[in-house]
């Protein structure tokens, strides 16, 4: 199976944009346990490109939209995670960016235990 | 000889009286004088020694006395030193006691004092870090209510632009 294979099936996995769980599993039946194999690194890779994670205390001003416009192509994942408490954090990729409450609190609190070392 | 006969002196008699004089002197002097002069003689020497010995018995009582009196002079002497020298070494040993106990207690108090500057950091920061958790705990309890949904909205409007920034 060649690159240009592989990629076809990862993007027919998709439908509107969501990963599609019966296509996958039907890929899935037809390859090899080696070709499965490189299908299911292909994906993760796929994803990891392709989507971008972001975590939120709760809805209150989410700007979907604006982070759109910053990572034009690319699929938002939303959750909710309370311990952020306010603000966000998002992951493209390797790298996460974090703007919130819970962050700051942890630093201070890391910087005050520093002063007594 | 009329002269003699008339103080009722006989001129006979008294030249016999003369010779009989002379032969009882010649023989007392012959037999009895010469070993009474010995014995008189011997007795002074005795006598003579008797009394040299008390002397020299006298001189040495003396001389034993001063050497005795010397002797115990020179103990006392020794003993005085020898109370002097203890003393004074007894006076270092206290000085090199002490000084050696001061060392000690200053060595034994700088350990006390690090050991409760570690402790009362240790402490510290014990208290800071439960203080700190407490805070994070009670801002994390009313985050909800501290801030409005207005201020929230700010907030991520803040954290997008900054994500902007970081991008570009």
């Amino acid at each position: 199976m060649n690159r240009q294979t592989l990629k076809q099936l990862v993007l027919e996995s998709y439908s509107e944009g969501d990963l599609d769980a019966q296509k996958v599993n039907k890929i899935a039946d037809l390859l090899s346990r080696d070709e499965l194999r490189l299908y299911i690194r292909s994906l993760k890779n796929w994803e990891k490109q392709n989507k971008i994670i972001l975590q939120v205390p709760n809805d209150t001003g989410v700007r979907m939209k604006d982070l759109q416009d910053i990572f034009p192509g690319k699929k938002i994942s939303l959750s909710l995670d309370p311990s952020l408490l306010i603000g966000m954090r998002l992951q493209n990729n390797d790298d996460t960016f974090e703007m919130s409450l819970k962050n700051t609190l942890d630093k201070i609190t890391e910087h005050i235990e520093e002063q007594y070392d | 000889m009329e002269v003699l006969s008339k103080f009722g002196i006989n001129p006979v008699l008294l030249v016999a009286q003369i010779v009989n004089f002379l032969i009882i002197l010649f023989i007392v002097k012959k037999f009895a004088l010469k070993p009474i002069l010995q014995l008189l003689k011997k007795r002074q020497e005795t006598i003579k020694n008797g009394l040299q010995q008390a002397e020299d018995a006298k001189r040495l009582l003396e001389e034993t006395s001063e050497r005795e009196r010397e002797i115990l002079k020179k103990a006392h002497v020794q003993a005085r030193e020898l109370l002097d020298e203890a003393k004074k070494q007894g006076e270092e040993q206290l000085v090199k006691s002490e000084a050696k106990t001061q060392a000690q207690v200053e060595k034994m108090l700088n350990e006390a004092r690090d050991q409760i500057s570690l402790e009362t950091a240790q402490a510290e920061k014990r208290l800071m870090s439960h203080i700190s958790a407490l805070a994070v705990k009670l801002i994390e309890k009313s985050s909800s209510e501290l801030f409005t949904e207005k201020e929230q909205s700010l907030i991520m409007d803040k954290a997008v632009k900054n994500l902007k920034k970081n991008i570009d």
